[in-house]
């Protein structure tokens, strides 16, 4: 699936053109690149997560994932695309709070996944989250959290995966494991990732780096 | 989606809610189906009650007897009250006239007289009808020429009359009708001196015709041995599909014509049924309606309360459509349940009140007929419409 990025811009930044490597630009990427994008606060990081994933389309210009342009897609199209082609963690994480980290994750994997419940928990144990499992999430501490939304990023077919500031709240050794295991299942799937993040981090191999 | 994402669902969308609000819900949507259905059951019964399925119909068989308007002009005048055969012609083809009968009346004195201690004895008429369009037909109904006796069919309501009216004002006793049917008495036919004289034997009581009736057949031969040609009928027998129809009615009040008492009884009976039936309808389709109103409210504040959550499993991938519908899985068997149990419970009531009618001589349908099996079908679809768009409102 490709990602093609065509005049985007969001209704609030009508100044974006010309400065951004995305915003007021066209550009497309192939599946299976790995982009970074660095986004000081302020550029519209989430929002373009948010655009490209569908949650929002107040923007001019276009997101095509493939054929469908998300900004104007209807909400069935959009939840074919996120139930097994599009991938996110959220800087907000949005688990459900009610429900334990295995639940959450079972909640996604009720829309269908290549990996087994046996495979799944051995992400669960390498993120170090074995003895979490059953606890409701709100229980959590937030670097649990996170790498429970990351996980939950993890267990679709996807073809693309965006990350929002997916490692801001764990220590340099989670995020390390997080990060190896998300490229690890990234490959697997011959998928790409758009990463986002407010700085520079070395240990992602990206193909391209953008700024915001 | 996967079986496996029920269990998930449940816990995220069906919690809480309030048992007793859903009770109240279902209820309120049972009391309102039932109410409604009662109602088009009432009111179609009541129309076939009045058409009369059967002969004896104690509200109508669908028989009635037509005679003209006696004007103070028209006093003194024979023919002026009596039928002629472009009159029958017309009124055969009058709305929902299904058969026309003419009421022959005998040309000739009548009287009959009884000899004993009773001494007995009093001018008559007769009268005769197709044997068809009887409301009962006697095993002796029979006259042959040459048979002395003649079988005769008497009103009920004469019966009725001397039991309660003369009778006690005379010192007489009560008669039953089987103790009339045991009373033979002499007939005496025509003027002195061509006079015959007959055996009358009371064979049978009708409810349909006010008249003392014989068999077609001896009034037909002793018109023929008097010589005397039979006159035109004063009086029809009719039978129609729906003698209250207000569109016959109209037709025969336009042509002056005079029916039976039963049958504006009937006329009033059914628009005070109609009015009934329509007021019941109507509080029942407001009752309805609340109950509606009281399920989908309750949906709506169940899917209202997981909000965030729904919007995080649309987020995630979850169809809208797929969400609608397992949440209108558990709300709409229960929705359908409850129009089920009030279709049971108007059948119920429907057969309890034609077995009661039944003992009354009303014919009442004891099973739901095709109009409240319609009536049901048309609150299903728009319950069942109404809870699935109300759902999918609120999924979004």
């Amino acid at each position: 699936m490709t990602l093609s990025i065509q005049n985007l811009c969001p209704d609030y930044l009508s100044t974006g053109a010309g400065i951004s490597g995305i915003w007021g630009r066209d550009v497309a990427f192939a599946q299976g690149e790995r982009v970074f994008v660095r986004a000081p606060s302020g550029t519209g990081k989430t929002s373009l997560i948010h655009l490209l994933y569908g949650l929002r389309n107040d923007a001019f210009g276009a997101v095509f994932w493939d054929k469908t342009n998300v900004l104007k897609a209807d909400a069935e199209a959009l939840a074919a695309l996120r139930a097994q082609k599009l991938s996110v963690v959220f800087q907000d994480l949005r688990l459900f709070p009610e429900l334990t980290l295995w639940e959450n994750l079972l909640a996604k994997k009720a829309l269908g996944s290549p990996e087994t419940e046996t495979e799944i928990d051995c992400w669960v144990e390498k993120l170090g989250l074995r003895h979490r499992r059953d606890r409701p999430a709100r229980q959590l501490s937030y670097g649990e959290q996170q790498r429970t939304a990351i996980l939950r990023g993890l267990i679709p077919g996807f073809q693309w995966l965006l990350l929002d500031e997916p490692f801001s709240h764990l220590d340099a050794e989670n995020a390390a494991k997080a990060l190896a295991l998300t490229e690890e299942i990234a490959d697997r799937r011959g998928a790409g990732i758009l990463y986002a993040e407010l700085d520079d981090n070395p240990c992602f191999k990206a193909t391209q780096k953008l700024f915001l | 989606m996967t079986p496996e994402a029920r269990p998930l669902l449940k816990k995220m969308l069906l919690r809480g809610g309030g048992k007793s609000r859903r009770i109240w819900a279902w209820l309120a949507l049972f009391l309102g189906s039932f109410f409604l259905l009662l109602a088009v059951s009432m009111w179609w019964n009541f129309r076939q009650a009045l058409r009369g399925s059967s002969g004896k119909d104690a509200l109508g068989s669908g028989y009635f007897t037509v005679s003209r308007i006696i004007t103070d002009a028209d006093m003194g005048i024979p023919g002026k009250v009596r039928f002629t055969d472009t009159d029958i012609a017309a009124l055969q083809q009058a709305p929902g006239v299904e058969e026309v009968g003419k009421l022959t009346q005998a040309a000739f004195p009548v009287s009959a007289s009884m000899g004993g201690n009773l001494g007995f004895s009093t001018l008559l008429f007769l009268e005769a009808v197709p044997d068809n369009m009887l409301d009962t037909l006697p095993p002796d109904w029979r006259w042959t020429p040459g048979r002395n006796d003649v079988p005769i069919i008497l009103a009920k309501e004469f019966l009725r009359t001397y039991n309660y009216v003369f009778a006690p004002t005379q010192g007489l006793p009560q008669l039953s009708e089987n103790a009339v049917k045991a009373i033979g008495f002499n007939l005496l036919l025509g003027n002195s001196p061509e006079t015959k004289l007959f055996r009358g034997q009371i064979v049978g009581f009708s409810d349909r015709v006010t008249s003392v009736l014989v068999p077609q057949a001896f009034l037909a031969e002793m018109h023929r041995q008097f010589h005397i040609p039979p006159p035109p009928p004063a009086r029809l027998l009719v039978r129609a599909k729906d003698p209250a129809d207000p569109q016959l009615v109209d037709w025969l009040k336009g042509r002056s014509y005079e029916v039976g008492g039963e049958m504006a009884r009937q006329a009033t009976l059914r628009r005070v049924v109609d009015g009934v039936a329509a007021g019941l309808g109507f509080l029942a389709l407001v009752l309805l309606a609340s109950g509606l109103s009281l399920f989908i409210l309750l949906i709506r504040l169940l899917l209202s309360e997981a909000r965030d959550r729904l919007r995080l499993l649309r987020e995630i991938g979850y169809s809208p459509a797929a969400l609608g519908r397992f949440v209108a899985h558990r709300f709409v068997p229960q929705a359908v349940g409850a129009l089920l149990v009030a279709l049971l419970a108007s059948a119920a009531a429907n057969v309890i009140s034609g077995k009661y009618l039944a003992r009354m001589g009303v014919y009442w349908p004891l099973w739901p007929s095709a109009m409240v099996w319609g009536a049901w079908l048309l609150v299903v679809i728009v319950v069942v419409g109404q809870v699935w768009r109300s759902i999918r409102r609120a999924i979004g």
